[in-house]
């Protein structure tokens, strides 16, 4: 069991040590052209320790969370930190120490629902497609659930317990021209179990329909010219350009490894019209898609205020790199499974909104595009940035025009947020994403849509 | 731990709550893993886990469950939902288990680590990086895995399958003041702890360049011409093209445009690439596929005709179709007779594509994306490293338009793959 109060004697450990009892359980169903391809569910659970020794880590960890087990991985964990720590004359601070403690639970309190209401749910949303658009060539409908249930306790005393869940409904539709393939996909859902995301299929309906006639505008779509153009970034886009673009950037491992926000601290990067801000759990008295209150290192989370009207001002933090740099600690350490060391992750990150009708910024536009989604994208440490863009239009004279087959837009972080212009009033947050980094991890992006000058790929 | 008990003890289970048919997976692992933060040795991280895949099937009604407890309390709670998750699925005559063939045993690499060695190993590494390339800043991890694989099911197929070897992988990038390049990155597998990391993945030759992109430059032009694609990239692109028109969920999705293309010529001549799980040249290949038959090498590609796709047991039922004999990944590709230098000697206008960073590929083919620690090439030299560049085209025209393939390859362990020269992309800048 998961949670329970951990009663580790941290009194007879010579060490700063931190134990971690983590569950992930997690349910996929797959409809492929109405097969059931996957029906899988699959819980993984266990125990790890990480201690210090002068500068350097050990880690150790177990599929048994009992008291026995919890003890034998601690002695590992320090067998680990002490070996490395032989071999080495690393520089040794002590970590601050802060006792402090969080208790959160986002399980539903709903009836929970049945496979078989699960299955039926699917069933129905694929009925519903194939009678009314018998034309596609296929259809793939995903239901992912992820329940992450976390326990820590470390040497200062602090106690920290979350059940973030996650749930996904991933829609792809398919169809042809003349033989060669066209997609289009939809992501409906995010934070909380099942019940608390979707009730009955009928309210899924009208996204199908309006996923439909985007992929009819794809699929008689032209591809998008080469070059550099004023282009408009929807909310989806927004968040992963904060994300891609500077987010990874301004994490203190990649700063430390020479990332270009290691220049730039406290000078302009961008318009001034851009704040951007890694949030920990909170934006306007809402819980944002993946909070965190305490990080898997025992800090308390906060949120780090990445760019503050274009001027550089934060960096995201763990332990060692708040040392390191001297800076305040904003608790941005995160692990994915029990049997993964905490890396600096980013949180909830978005663009603030603005003042501008997305309306207005379309009209503003006499020939570039608007950009609605994206399906990955790529950071580097010299803020150049990549992602695919799988949905958008072009914009002829401030009006929207054709629709763009796929496509990449691709950039420089610093620049492209000096060239933004205008930003709308309005926030939309996505809690589907992944962020890789060693480890896979689900990670929230928001943002307003912004209008600004980037690189698109094309022919 | 007797796993072939707990495999038996799971199947009897599974059979006595209603299976028709049952298949089960245990897979153990141990992880001993050095990480480093920029040249210093941090973390020393040690994993163990066990892992149970059950796969029940009644009714031609089929569902799954991983676990990661052995004890029997927690087995027989998951087999009971199992059958619970199995009856309100739709049936699907596709759904079947492996059949039964002699029990098989197979050895891949070395059961017993070295860590000492391990240790020195990345601390010379580091060494090394300060010495001779002390613009290179990064992290790598080394470790050695051990994995334990046992397969069975209610056929009596029994199945086991060891595998230790040392996993490296690094992503590293220059810095000189206030320059800096792209993020570069290698990886690794292998056997023999008696090599300097340099000499594993390219290392040594990637540093080398990544250290030349602090005098990259964008890109300001835009032209249709010449690629020669590095091995690491040739490695993603066809992991790729596997992905969008060889393996199952292309096929069932009729999206794949090579489906019904086996026999046909479909890409250049000059291309042969096999699926080799089996080569004892890759230490990091396998021997039994997901779905629990023993894998043997196939040829994907013989010159330029496709021979095989990737079509799992369930693939191959539902499409009525034979099964390949692997599902895809150790991809090796057939050495040309054309040197480096040659290829580059040749090019008009091209570009030497070190990294692809991009989204996945269309259905058809098509790609754009931004071309990654790369060099622009004209009148048949490397003129310079460029950055902020894009790159786009079709991955199928590119691999029929081929114009030569290397002799030397390198052998990453999971891969072992050339440099390829092609035509026919765009390269675009501001």
């Amino acid at each position: 069991m998961i949670n329970r109060d951990l009663n580790i004697e941290f009194s007879k450990l010579d060490k700063y040590t931190e134990v971690r009892l983590q569950e992930n359980k997690q349910s996929t169903l797959v409809l492929l052209n109405g097969n059931l391809v996957t029906n899988n569910q699959s819980s993984t659970s266990g125990a790890c320790a990480r201690v210090y020794a002068n500068g350097c880590w050990g880690f150790s960890s177990d599929q048994n969370t009992d008291e026995k087990s919890i003890n034998e991985i601690i002695a590992v964990a320090k067998k680990n930190a002490e070996f490395l720590a032989s071999k080495t004359n690393n520089d040794f601070k002590p970590f601050s120490s802060e006792k402090i403690t969080s208790n959160h639970d986002f399980s539903t309190k709903e009836e929970r629902w049945s496979h078989d209401k699960k299955v039926k749910f699917l069933n129905e949303i694929d009925e519903y497609i194939t009678s009314k658009y018998s034309d596609l060539v296929s259809r793939t409908i995903v239901l992912n659930s992820l329940d992450m249930e976390k326990n820590s306790i470390n040497s200062d005393g602090t106690t920290s317990y979350l059940l973030w869940p996650r749930t996904i409904l991933y829609i792809n539709l398919a169809t042809q021209n003349d033989g060669v393939p066209c997609e289009m996909y939809e992501v409906l859902g995010g934070k909380g179990q099942v019940e608390d995301v979707f009730t009955t299929p009928d309210t899924i309906f009208s996204d199908i329909d309006k996923l439909y006639v985007e992929l009819q505008k794809k699929n008689e779509g032209i591809y998008a010219v080469a070059g550099e153009h004023d282009v408009i970034l929807d909310a989806d886009l927004a968040g992963i350009l904060a994300h891609e673009a500077l987010g990874h950037t301004a994490e203190a491992d990649f700063v430390r490894n020479g990332s270009i926000a290691g220049d730039y601290l406290n000078k302009q990067v961008a318009s001034p019209l851009i704040t951007l801000i890694d949030f920990a759990n909170t934006y306007n008295n809402e819980i944002l898609p993946v909070p965190v209150f305490i990080d898997d290192e025992g800090v308390l989370s906060k949120d780090a205020v990445l760019i503050k009207d274009g001027i550089l001002t934060q960096y995201m933090h763990n332990r060692d790199s708040a040392l390191e740099f001297n800076h305040e600690n904003t608790g941005n350490a995160r692990a994915m499974q029990y049997s993964d060391e905490p890396l600096i992750r980013m949180r909830n990150t978005a663009i603030i909104p603005g003042d501008s009708k997305l309306e207005d910024m379309i009209a503003s536009i006499e020939n570039g595009y608007y950009f609605t989604k994206t399906n990955n994208g790529q950071a580097d440490t010299t803020g150049e940035f990549m992602f695919g863009v799988c949905a958008g239009y072009e914009i002829k004279n401030g009006k929207l025009g054709k629709a763009i087959k796929d496509t990449t837009i691709a950039g420089k972080a610093f620049d492209v947020l000096a060239s933004v212009t205008m930003v709308s009033d309005e926030m939309k947050w996505s809690a589907g994403g992944m962020c890789g980094k060693k480890q896979p991890i689900p990670t929230g992006m928001g943002g307003p849509a912004i209008k600004c000058r980037i690189n698109v790929g094309g022919k | 731990m007797n796993y072939k008990n707990l495999l038996d003890f799971t199947i009897k289970n599974m059979n006595e709550a209603g299976a028709d048919k049952a298949q089960c997976v245990i897979t153990s692992t141990e992880k001993h893993e050095l990480n480093t933060e920029n040249k210093v040795v941090k973390l020393f991280r040690t994993t163990k886990e066990n892992n149970i895949l059950m796969s029940y099937i009644k009714d031609n009604k089929k569902s799954t469950q991983n676990i990661n407890k052995i004890d029997e309390e927690s087995i027989k709670n998951t087999i009971s939902e199992l059958v619970s998750l199995a009856e309100v699925s739709p049936a699907d005559e596709a759904y079947d288990i492996a059949p039964k063939v002699d029990p098989q045993t197979f050895n891949i690499g070395t059961n017993e680590p070295d860590l000492d060695t391990l240790y020195d190993l990345l601390d010379q590494f580091n060494q090394d990086l300060n010495e001779k390339h002390s613009t290179i800043t990064g992290d790598a991890t080394i470790s050695y895995d051990h994995v334990k694989k046992y397969v069975g099911n209610s056929n009596g197929l029994y199945l086991e399958e060891l595998t230790g070897n040392y996993n490296f992988t690094m992503l590293f990038s220059a810095k000189d003041g206030e320059k800096i390049t792209s993020f570069n990155y290698t990886f690794a597998s292998f056997t023999d702890l008696k090599q300097k990391l340099t000499d594993v993945g390219m290392l040594e030759e990637l540093l080398i360049q990544t250290a030349k992109e602090l005098e990259a430059k964008p890109f300001d032009s835009k032209f249709v011409g010449d690629v020669i694609i590095t091995p690491i990239c040739l490695s993603n692109f066809l992991s790729t093209v596997a992905g969008v028109s060889l393996s199952d969920g292309a096929l069932l999705s009729d999206t794949s445009l090579l489906k019904d293309k086996v026999d046909e010529l479909v890409f250049s001549p000059k291309l042969t690439w096999h699926s080799s799980p089996r080569n004892p040249e890759l230490s990091g290949g396998y021997a039994i596929t997901s779905d629990g038959h023993v894998a043997e090498d196939i040829t994907i590609l013989e010159n330029g005709v496709l021979k095989n796709l990737l079509i799992s047991q369930y693939g191959a039922k539902k499409l009525n179709r034979e099964r390949s004999k692997n599902y895809g990944s150790a991809f090796v590709v057939e050495p040309g007779d054309a040197s480096f230098d040659e290829m580059v000697k040749s090019i008009d206008k091209g570009i030497l594509l070190c990294r692809f960073s991009g989204g996945q590929p269309s259905a058809n083919g098509d790609f754009a994306g931004v071309a990654k620690n790369s060099f622009y090439i004209e009148d048949g030299k490397i003129q310079y490293p460029i950055s902020e560049t894009m790159i786009s085209g079709n991955l199928f025209e590119v691999l029929k338009d081929i114009k030569s393939i290397t002799k030397d390859r390198v052998n990453f362990g999971n891969s072992i793959v050339p440099w390829v020269h092609s035509t026919g992309v765009t390269v675009s800048g501001k």
